[in-house]
């Protein structure tokens, strides 16, 4: 699903990101840990195509889905419109069907015309997954997506990202310094300070 | 969903500041309107009254208030010239046709005038019922003075002496309605015409008759180019007369009219330059807020043209509904200014009509809006995703 190899990036003289080799196969999942300042949002940020690496090879299948940190919902849009405008931007037809099946897997049926300002945390980052997965995705990726997040939400919000990640057979990448998801997954790449 | 969705659902989250950019607009749009309209069609409304009239005779004194009176009917005429030198100049080689007008008195505002047939076969107007007059005391109506007055044919009436509404009356010597002039899109709409012989015996009742007689102006067509360059003069030199020429008079009674119009027009030009700085800084702001949203359409697959289009798309959306709108409120504004004048019998304007500049006032709009949006769009499609996700 991704191939990294020889990665590096810089923030001028800074090395943030060095990595000789990294890669996963479809269904993998992995977890990136490290401290913050470690390279993990650098490594998302490359993997989901928005940062240019300043030195290595990239290959990663497409499409991807991407759930930010701080979410990001476009608070002028309806909950359906956030989830069909991630299938316009990319060039993909407009569902309505898809929108409907997406929220209703991830517990949002009923949601689909409230707008973001209306909805709690938890039903914000689940909407956040439904749009990353509205163009089914191959790889899947989640930046701290169990921050500031309770115990029982933190399992609730890994178990989202796996289902749907399974849903889509898609591979899933989380990157976070929260050591709670750390017995959950078999791959994890430990990256330092 | 798609670029103008996107557009008009950031425009609604912002319903104030949308409201006021509209307004500031459509005030700007609005205030351009309505000089323009109202010239346009004075002007037109001019060339079809003074069409074919190239010169006026009438009373020494100024030669715009002579044509205001005589071909207009919109001011009073300085006073009266005698027929026999009226005659004279009407048997000139250099004349091909001359109507006499006789003015003085007016029926609820609409202004009784004394002339021949010739009159209304100049403006090519048709009965719509009745006939013309055959002999003193009989009247024909224009369409909208009969319209207005409600007089029909058989009807009596008694004219008032001058020219506005509050004259005293001639009951003693009261005019019979024999025909309605259908209406003719000129200024005989608004006149009530009868013969030169009714008005001359309404001011001369009770009065011994037989001193020199007077009309009040009269309407000359030439029978030779050539007669331009010599006729004005020659009536001029006289001591009773004075030419005036309707299409000079006009266009320079438009130049000094020009100058309060070019004002008005300036001003709504700075209102529509206003509207756009408005529309640029409400767009700078925008971007600032919208950040994040354009970090994530970027993450989410968005081309750097496409966030240029959204917020060009945005301004555009504005400045055409704030131009439609402007329009809008011009046409309403011009009907109620012609509602007012049209009650007044002043020169006839409507709201209900079109001028080819409008569209240029629509183009105009749109290129400010555009020039607005240009470097916030710009800015738009720079924006760096990864750090800004990163802030968070």
């Amino acid at each position: 699903m991704f191939s990294l190899k020889g990665l590096r990036h810089r923030y001028g003289a800074r090395e943030v990101l060095s990595l000789e080799r990294f890669e996963a196969a479809q269904g993998d999942r992995w977890l990136v840990l490290g401290p913050s300042g470690s390279g993990k949002s650098t490594l998302l940020h490359i993997l989901a195509g928005l940062l240019r690496p300043t030195g290595g090879t990239v290959e990663v299948a497409r499409p991807i889905g991407i759930v930010p940190q701080k979410l990001h919902l476009i608070s002028s849009l309806s909950v359906e419109d956030n989830l069909l405008l991630a299938q316009y931007l990319a060039g993909a037809k407009q569902e309505r069907a898809r929108a409907a099946q997406v929220l209703a897997g991830v517990g949002l049926a009923d949601r689909a015309h409230s707008r973001p300002h209306q909805l709690s945390h938890g039903e914000a980052q689940r909407v956040a997954v439904a749009r990353a997965v509205m163009n089914r995705p191959k790889l899947l990726v989640a930046d701290e997506p169990t921050s500031n997040l309770d115990d029982a939400h933190c399992a609730a919000a890994l178990d989202l990202l796996e289902a749907q990640a399974t849903e889509c057979g898609a591979t899933l990448i989380i990157a976070t310094h929260d050591s709670r998801a750390r017995p959950r997954f078999q791959h994890r790449l430990e990256l330092g300070a | 969903m798609n670029l103008p969705g996107i557009s008009l659902a950031y425009l609604r989250a912002k319903p104030l500041a949308t409201a006021l950019n509209l307004m500031l607009l459509a005030l700007g749009i609005a205030t351009i309107t309505v000089p323009m309209l109202a010239t346009q069609q004075i002007e037109e409304r001019m060339g079809r009254d003074a069409r074919g009239i190239d010169m006026v005779a009438g009373a020494k004194g100024s030669p715009i208030q002579l044509v205001l009176a005589a071909v207009f009917h919109l001011d009073a005429p300085a006073g009266n010239i005698p027929l026999a030198d009226a005659m004279e100049l009407a048997r000139h080689r250099l004349v091909k046709r001359a109507i006499p007008l006789a003015l003085g008195d007016s029926y609820k505002g609409f202004r009784i005038v004394g002339t021949n047939h010739d009159y209304p076969a100049h403006y090519g107007a048709r009965l719509a019922e009745g006939s013309l007059w055959a002999k003193p005391m009989q009247a024909v109506l224009g369409a909208e003075a009969a319209r207005s007055t409600g007089l029909r044919v058989g009807a009596k009436f008694a004219g008032a002496h001058g020219l506005g509404e509050g004259g005293e009356e001639h009951e003693e010597e009261p005019y019979q309605v024999v025909g309605v002039l259908a209406p003719t899109g000129t200024v005989i709409d608004r006149v009530v015409l009868t013969s030169v012989e009714s008005v001359w015996e309404v001011h001369e009742h009770g009065k011994p008759l037989g001193g020199p007689r007077e009309i009040t102006a009269l309407l000359v067509q030439y029978a030779s180019p050539l007669a331009a360059a010599t006729l004005p003069r020659a009536v001029n030199a006289g001591p009773t007369l004075q030419a005036a020429s309707p299409a000079y008079e006009s266009a320079r009674l438009f130049r000094m009219l020009g100058v309060g119009v070019e004002v008005l027009r300036a001003f709504g030009f700075v209102l529509v330059l206003a509207a756009g700085l408005s529309v640029f800084i409400a767009l700078t702001n925008a971007l600032e807020e919208r950040r994040y949203d354009l970090a994530v359409m970027r993450m989410l697959g968005a081309t750097r043209a496409k966030l240029m289009g959204l917020l060009l798309i945005e301004a555009l959306a504005l400045s055409a509904a704030g131009a439609l709108l402007g329009l809008a409120l011009g046409h309403v504004l011009m009907e109620l200014l012609g509602a007012a004048l049209r009650a007044a019998q002043q020169v006839p304007v409507t709201g209900w009509t079109w001028a080819a500049g409008e569209l240029w006032l629509l183009v105009l709009a749109l290129g400010v809006g555009a020039l607005a949006a240009l470097l916030p769009a710009w800015r738009a499609s720079r924006v760096e995703v990864a750090p800004v996700l990163a802030e968070g």
